[in-house]
């Protein structure tokens, strides 16, 4: 009995971390912003930075640019 | 076919399997006992004993390799100690398939159902599922690199084509070309396809067919099984590695396994990358059967995440392509790409009644399609499609001749949008679907007759108003049938099989207005669509010899109000604009012709082949045909070397030819050739090391399928690649 409920944890254990080894990470970015043309680097951005960058853009003198993170 | 049970009594099977010729025991013989999904191996001596709750009467067959099956109704009053003697046979092995109304052998069948189990289509190792299924004949894989694939059967994809998985059915927004299978190769045991309208058994949508996907068999009564595989390619750096364990004991039984797989970008043969083809694909799975007093009980999960690429996205009217063929190759994770998660829970339950069978199976799954195009925290899309099922059916025999199945059937859907993606494809909706069937069985002589009928109804629902649509609200409905004969004489079947379908137009054909991303074009639906209907004649015939085997399927479709996707003459935000039309009337027919031939002068040798012919007919050409093709094969048994076991040597060679046949929004595509090649054998007394190493695509031939998605912008299928699969199984 102690053998099979061994078995039975080793084979569960390997499953579980076979489904645990993609669990989220730290999650950064390079991100830009466009003026004029140009492509203006904002540095990397993280996690919640990173979310509320790419949601509310990047105010430059009043005037609210779109930022892209990542290549595309 | 037997009576089935009356009542259930716990009783000790014990027996052996022998060959009828010369009274040799037969090791590793399979013996079923069909009512309960039960099963047992023979031990060296041939010897089996299995220790259950039996019916009064039930089913038993026994298979082994090289022998021909033997099967018969046995009654639980008796306590003789049983012999099986089995025939010597070159035949393949005959199994019973689950797709249909009933399980039965193929033979059988007045369906003509195509059954293949996933280790003979892994000869020659396959990166994905979808890969896998393409090798049946009649069924194509239309692709988008090879992370996201979904299977054709006859012409028909998408939501014209029923995924089922055990039983309960696969809805992953399959409407979309670019949203893939849904399920990996974890733990299925073999995949059964129904060509053609199925609307009798699966209800609406099944109007080119359905695929079946069965799972592995739980481990024989009494037996531990634990296993591994780590499979490595070269062109795309991938590896799939899976372990999985399996316990059964005298009325429980439980499975449990996990996979996990990833994919860089694929190599062209000019030794450049398709961008962003990489994709990881990993899955965990378990089940648990118990049989009891007058029931088996099944329940079963499945977890699947797939995070894929999307190769050749480009908002340029210009395609460069150095975007999209590039000299570097990566797996990291960049924009855009998709990530689907799947949840997939069923129970299954059967009761053996006085004079009959009920089963009940209940459903849930949950689809989550998110799309990241532009933002890597915001997406594009991000969808929910949460699906209930039920089926309830009760098989009832008779007589000896007569016997019917009633049920019934349906699903109630809800897609969801998540308010964080940028754009909405489609609006938040509900679909509820409920069908009846009667399906009659009669065996005259030789001759197994079918037929029956089912009525379906659909209402699809909108919960709100969309891009100034008013909400949404309409009820269709379906009458459908299914009537077939099936003869077997000698080593000859006949099979004859009317069957309709229909299937109502999903939402996204209706009320689509918006980007679609995958499919790179802007989709808009039409409100006055109406249902498609088809009503389509197989013919099979079939020769069963002991070194010979063939058979020539030919069929011919009638499909009236067929939905399309058409091209207007406009771009927003660079993509062309797409709109959903109907045209009146569609012929799709064809043939399928398969042989196996294995000389008696040369028993170590198979030789294969299958021909797919297809043709559609209308007032304008059909899009996305897949070319004909021939798929061969060559396979070499060599006898033990040393450690080395079961070696086999196999060659496949397969030609499609060109595809001029095209719409207004293809091109041609030429012929093009493969060659495969791949080595298998197993180490050890127990063979319990599997070794399989193999090229797929020899010649490193430069080609784009017609039914690839990135043909349009030139994107060829991967080049050579070299694999490597080492398998460990356990049993005790």
């Amino acid at each position: 009995m102690k053998k099979q409920f061994l078995t039975i944890g080793l084979a569960a254990s390997a499953v579980l971390v076979f489904g645990l080894t993609s669990c989220n990470k730290e999650e950064c970015h390079e991100c830009h912003y466009e003026m004029d043309g140009q492509e203006v680097e904002l540095g990397e951005r993280c996690d919640d930075a990173l979310t509320e960058l790419e949601a509310s853009g990047y105010a430059v003198n009043g005037t609210t640019y779109d930022v892209h993170c990542h290549e595309h | 076919m037997a009576l089935l049970s009356f009542s259930l009594r716990s009783q000790s099977l014990e027996g052996q399997v022998l060959d009828s010729l010369n009274q040799e025991p037969i090791p590793f013989a399979e013996i079923y006992i069909l009512e309960l999904d039960l099963h047992t191996k023979s031990d060296k001596d041939g010897a089996f004993s299995i220790t259950s709750e039996l019916p009064k009467k039930f089913q038993v067959l026994v298979t082994a390799s090289n022998y021909e099956f033997y099967k018969s109704t046995l009654s639980n009053s008796s306590t003789d100690r049983l012999k099986f003697y089995l025939k010597q046979s070159h035949h393949e092995l005959e199994e019973v398939t689950v797709s249909g109304p009933k399980s039965t052998l193929q033979r059988n069948n007045a369906v003509h159902i195509e059954r293949m189990n996933l280790k003979d289509l892994n000869q020659i190792a396959n990166t994905t599922l979808g890969e896998a299924i393409s090798k049946i004949p009649g069924v194509y894989n239309t692709s988008t690199g090879l992370g996201i694939s979904k299977p054709v059967i006859r012409g028909m994809q998408g939501i014209r084509v029923v995924s089922m998985l055990n039983g309960l059915r696969i809805e992953n927004q399959q409407w979309g070309g670019d949203h893939g299978l849904g399920i990996t190769s974890l733990g299925i045991g073999s995949v059964e396809v129904i060509k053609g309208p199925s609307s009798l058994l699966y209800g609406a949508d099944a109007l080119g067919g359905v695929i079946y996907y069965v799972d592995e068999k739980y481990a024989a009564q009494d037996r531990t099984e634990f296993g591994f595989s780590t499979q490595n390619e070269s062109n795309t750096l991938g590896t799939t590695n899976q372990v999985w364990f399996k316990k059964s004991g005298s009325n429980m039984r439980f499975n449990l396994g996990a996979s996990l797989s990833s994919h860089a970008d694929y190599r062209l043969p000019d030794n450049r990358f398709a961008a962003n083809s990489r994709f990881t694909d990993n899955s965990i799975k378990s089940s648990l059967g118990w049989n009891r007093s007058k029931g088996v009980l099944n329940v079963r999960y499945t977890y699947n995440t797939t995070n894929a690429g999307i190769p050749g996205h480009t908002h340029d009217l210009v395609i460069e392509e150095s975007k999209l063929k590039v000299k570097e190759q990566s797996r990291e994770q960049r924009l855009p790409y998709q990530d689907f998660q799947n949840h997939y829970l069923s129970v299954d339950n059967k009761w053996f009644l006085n004079k009959g069978e009920v089963q009940l199976l209940l459903g849930q799954t949950l689809n989550r399609l998110t799309e990241f195009e532009e933002k890597v925290t915001i997406p594009g899309i991000k969808m929910d499609l949460y699906n209930s099922l039920y089926h309830l059916k009760y098989n009832r025999k008779v007589n000896e001749k007569l016997s019917f199945i009633g049920g019934v059937q349906g699903m109630y859907q809800m897609n969801i949008n998540d308010s964080k993606a940028s754009e909405v494809l489609l609006p938040k909706s509900s679909m509820l679907d409920n069908g009846a069937y009667l399906i009659g069985y009669y065996n005259l002589k030789l001759w197994n007759l079918q037929a029956g009928v089912r009525y379906d109804q659909r209402n699809v629902e909108t919960v709100e108003s969309f891009k100034g649509n008013t909400p949404f609200n309409q009820t269709y409905q379906g009458l459908n049938m299914s009537i077939g004969a099936v003869r077997n004489k000698n080593k000859y079947t006949y099979r004859v099989n009317i069957s309709s379908g229909f299937r109502a137009p999903h939402l996204s054909e209706l009320l689509s207005n918006g980007f679609h991303h995958g499919t790179l074009r802007y989709e808009i639906g039409n409100l006055n669509l109406k249902s498609e209907n088809a009503t389509q004649v197989d013919l099979t015939f079939e020769r069963h010899g002991d070194h010979l085997e063939l058979i020539v399927n030919p069929f011919y479709n009638y499909i009236q109000n067929y939905t399309f996707i058409n091209p207007i003459d406009s771009l927003i935000s660079g993509l062309p604009v797409f709109v959903y039309e109907q045209l009146p009337d569609v012929h799709l027919y064809g043939v399928d012709l398969g042989f196996h031939f294995h000389p008696h002068f040369a028993h170590w040798l198979h030789v294969e082949a299958s021909y797919s012919f297809l043709e559609a007919s209308s007032e304008r050409q059909v899009s996305l045909m897949p070319q004909n093709r021939i798929l061969s094969g060559l396979r070499f048994d060599f006898k033990d070397i040393s450690i080395f076991k079961s070696n086999k040597l196999v060659l496949d060679y397969n030609y499609y030819f060109k595809q001029d046949r095209v719409s207004v929004i293809e091109t041609e595509s030429p012929f093009y050739q493969l060659l495969n090649i791949s080595v298998n054998t197993s180490i050890g007394k127990k063979e319990s090391f599997n070794l399989n190493f193999g090229c797929k695509n020899l010649l490193n031939t430069e080609y784009i399928d017609h039914l690839s998605r990135l043909k349009n912008i030139g994107l060829e299928s991967p080049g050579r690649n070299i694999y490597f699969k080492l398998t460990y199984q356990f049993s005790n």
